[in-house]
């Protein structure tokens, strides 16, 4: 197995705060790694990075063994990394399906005049995203909600309409942002048959995630950080027994 | 007159019409800070100022003293009126609500001044006549030293006000975190209500300073509002020292350039620079590299 | 047939067709007047519409576009005696390109400071319209601007200009209905609140915005290009912050996020004031009673408010 994505002794701060330090890790392609850790731990500010939301004060991030931190933020999910938000960030003013077809806005090129003449090559392209914005949206099995607006569907849809966004742009590589936060148990189960799903794709996954029994389930290797600091990193059973990482969650249902 | 005594006239309007700028500029400062809020009448405060003083005190024969009492009082009822009517009741605004609001209210005053008073210029007596005092082959306008003291009264106040009582304490904890203050028990409501009473009075106050050597009309606000807020962001929004050092800074510069370059341009002056200081120094010109970073909002 | 009427060319020829039925049934020259104003003021609503609704960017100086446009053509067919015909493009061409080199430092900017920049940016050039005597003729202005000739037909009065003014904001409502539904559309709107979000996706959030609003500076600037050769006369007074601000609040009053709505907002503002001119003076004090009334009460807008017929069928 190749690695797709690594960091080298990447380090952010936020003022006096050391948000990552010093950050060495791999991810393997096709394999699903979890990051996890205590609140603060520093992992959406992983996110953030890997995506370029935010600029590290030091260190690399490579991807297929490319700088990315030197790569404008819009640049990076047209080099095939799509990202989902802890905090769900869906489109309130589009219609579902228009939030969809927004994750195919690197697979398009029309540009605005081609697009306001409604020139016979954009039609083509236009026609070409609503038809794979309804294959992920079967693929993901909400294509119920076709035609319907974000307001009508509750919380967890909406996560899920989110999640197929970054899917329909056919990413190499996806980062999923929490994405058990606020569910129950089915539609946990239904998630992790999704995650599955997008995996079996030869997709990348990396998750960060707070439902240990989940990242626990799926991943196949688990990043601990703790304070911006890895503490730990490996396959599910073995960090479950790490000592550090026991002390960080107090040894709590962790453990077992 | 000489060269350099020309310069000194220069200099001594250029102050004067910067007081002026930093009067504005404070008002904007205020709700600034408590909202995040860029009050597009904040102009028009200073314009029903002017014009209720000489209401009072021309139509009515009221003492100066009272008038202008009453006129700042008025003011500060409609910025109060102003907040609970139409900015307390939004839910979730968008900044460009929140635009659109203030200048509706910026139209709604200006358009309610042009019902009561017409679109005819009016003037103001001197508080202690028009006898220029010459100072060295310069004149300057003894309104001009009540301009003077009105201001560093104003900021002397406000100092004693954010530094001294918990009201103002509270303001400026709400200014540096909104939610924390909330959380430490602090009515974040109250307090937006207060800074736009307090921004309007002050406003108000200026308009009554200022009228006897602006004079004053229902449009007189607009461009006001603009300089000022030109002064504000100069000196960095949310810094009252900082408001009055860029305002007396942007007086002087377009005094110079009115009479040593243009005079039709010197409007333009003051916008340059706020576009120049909006483009590359956000924060203002006094602030620290840091801080060069806009609020998002 | 259903879709036929529902795609964008079928909507801006309805437009038209609806436009010019309207004329031939006032056959009033004042009143044909007034929706040629109409029609200018649309094409520069929609562009704004487009910045300001979908995009998110509000912009307080539409004005000095729309003045370039004019001043631009003005002055190269009376000071330069240019023809109609290559006045036209250069006076777009200029706009755009001022929009261009002033957007890339002024659209950097977000919220209140965007609004105070691009205030600036029009009393500015504002301020230049009013000083550049010399081309301009300053505050007076300067007229003999000459009429349009298309087809070697002069349109030397308002039915002609009607037709061919309305013609324009078929078609640039037509460009902007297709850019709305666009993959350029969905873009804007996901910049609208969430850049970030938007640029995670691959959106490069800054060029489109730029792209934006040199367009809707584009269609004000058209819209100038047709009010000097309708009006002839050309003064400063038209481009001010005032006319900024009222086609700032035409695009909210109806409603921000869709393009009808600033249509809506248009219509309404444009002909309100022929109504309140029975209160004269007063009518700023009116239109400042129902800006400030709808954004309190319906900040999203006129358009789209239900009648609720449904209602009262049901209940009875």
């Amino acid at each position: 197995m190749e690695r797709i994505l690594n960091t080298e002794n990447l380090t952010k701060h936020f003022g006096g705060l050391l948000a990552i330090s010093n950050l060495s890790f791999d991810v393997m392609q096709g394999s699903i790694t979890a990051i996890i850790g205590p609140n603060g731990a520093g992992k959406t500010t992983l996110f953030n990075l890997i995506s370029g939301l935010l600029k590290p004060d030091s260190g690399k991030i490579l991807y297929k063994e490319k700088r990315l931190d030197t790569k404008k933020h819009w640049e990076i999910p047209h080099m095939g990394i799509a990202r989902t938000f802890q905090n769900l960030r869906v489109f309130a003013n589009m219609t579902i399906t228009e939030n969809i077809m927004m994750g195919r806005y690197t697979h398009s090129s029309s540009g605005i005049f081609s697009c306001a003449l409604n020139l016979k090559r954009y039609r083509n392209e236009e026609r070409d995203i609503r038809e794979r914005a309804h294959y992920w949206m079967e693929f993901m099995n909400i294509d119920s909600l076709k035609g319907k607006k974000l307001k009508e569907i509750p919380f967890e849809k909406q996560r899920l309409v989110e999640i197929t966004r970054a899917v329909a742009s056919e990413p190499e590589l996806i980062l999923l942002d929490e994405p058990a936060a606020g569910l129950n148990v089915t539609e946990t189960k239904t998630l992790t048959d999704s995650i599955y799903k997008i995996r079996e794709l030869g997709t990348t996954i990396l998750i960060v995630e707070h439902d240990i029994d989940l990242v626990m389930e799926i991943s196949e290797r688990i990043i601990v950080l703790n304070f911006g600091e890895k503490i730990a990193e490996g396959p599910p059973k073995i960090v479950r027994n790490d000592e550090k990482v026991i002390a960080v969650y107090l040894g709590s249902e962790f453990a077992e | 007159m000489n060269f350099a005594s020309q310069l000194l006239q220069y200099t001594l309007s250029g102050i004067t019409i910067g007081s002026i700028y930093a009067m504005v500029a404070i008002g904007f400062n205020i709700i600034y800070n408590s909202t995040g809020i860029i009050n597009f009448a904040q102009g028009d405060f200073l314009m029903l100022g002017g014009m209720l003083v000489v209401y009072f005190h021309k139509t009515l024969h009221f003492p100066l003293l009272i008038a202008g009492f009453i006129a700042v009082l008025i003011v500060g009822g409609i910025g109060i009126g102003f907040e609970r009517l139409a900015i307390h009741p939004l839910k979730n605004p968008s900044v460009i609500t929140l635009i659109i609001i203030t200048i509706a209210a910026s139209i709604l005053f200006k358009g309610g001044a042009m019902f009561i008073w017409g679109k005819d210029s009016f003037y103001l007596a001197s508080f202690s006549g028009d006898e220029p005092i010459r100072l060295m082959g310069a004149t300057i306008l003894p309104q001009t030293l009540w301009i003077l003291a009105f201001l560093f009264l104003i900021v002397i106040a406000l100092m004693c006000f954010f530094r001294f009582t918990i009201i103002g304490k509270a303001m400026k904890a709400c200014a540096y975190n909104r939610k924390a203050a909330s959380i430490v028990g602090i009515n974040v409501n109250n307090m937006v209500l207060i800074s736009f009473a307090l921004s309007a009075l002050i406003g108000g106050l200026a308009g009554v300073i200022v009228t006897p050597i602006t004079l004053v009309d229902y449009d007189r606000g607009s461009l006001l509002g603009l300089k000022g807020f030109g002064a504000a962001i100069f000196g960095g929004l949310g810094n009252i020292g900082g408001a009055v050092a860029a305002g007396i800074i942007i007086g002087l510069l377009e005094s110079y350039s009115a009479g040593l370059l243009s005079s039709g341009y010197k409007d333009a002056v003051a916008l340059i620079i706020l576009l120049m200081v909006l483009f590359f120094r956000p924060g203002g010109i006094f602030a620290k590299k840091e801080v060069q970073i806009l609020k998002s909002f | 047939m259903k879709k036929l009427l529902k795609s964008s060319f079928s909507k801006s020829i309805f437009t038209f067709a609806i436009a010019v039925l309207l004329m031939t049934i006032i056959r009033n020259p004042y009143h044909v007047g007034i929706l040629i104003f109409l029609g200018m003021n649309l094409i520069i609503t929609m562009g704004l519409s487009l910045l300001m609704g979908y995009a998110g960017q509000i912009s307080l100086g539409q004005a000095a576009f729309f003045g370039l446009g004019a001043y631009t053509t003005g002055i190269l067919t009376t000071k330069l005696g240019l023809p109609i015909i290559t006045a036209f493009p250069l006076s777009i061409l200029l706009t755009v390109s001022i929009a261009f080199l002033v957007g890339i430092p002024t659209l950097r900017l977000r919220g209140h400071y965007l609004a105070m920049a691009t205030l600036g940016l029009g009393e500015i050039v504002h301020i230049v319209f009013n000083e550049l005597l010399s081309l301009t003729g300053g505050p007076s202005g300067f007229g003999n601007i000459p009429l349009i000739k298309i087809f070697g037909i002069e349109l030397d009065n308002d039915y002609k200009y009607f037709v061919f003014v309305w013609a324009i904001v078929a078609f640039i409502l037509f460009l902007s209905l297709n850019i709305i539904n666009s993959r350029m559309g969905r873009a804007l709107k996901s910049i609208h609140r969430e850049e970030n979000t938007a640029s995670t996706l691959g959106v490069n959030t800054s060029r489109l915005k730029l792209t934006i609003f040199v367009i809707s500076a584009g269609f004000a600037s058209m819209a100038g290009f047709l009010y000097a050769h309708y009006v002839t006369f050309l003064s400063p007074g038209t481009f001010s912050l005032r006319f900024s601000i009222l086609l700032v609040t035409m695009v909210a009053v109806g409603g921000m996020e869709n393009i009808w709505g600033a249509i809506t907002g248009t219509v309404v503002l444009t002909l309100l004031p022929e109504y309140l001119r029975f209160f004269k003076d007063f009518d700023i004090l009116i239109y400042g009673i129902i800006l400030m009334s709808i954004m309190i009460l319906r900040p999203e807008g006129l358009y789209g408010i239900k009648i609720p017929l449904k209602r009262l069928r049901n209940n009875s």
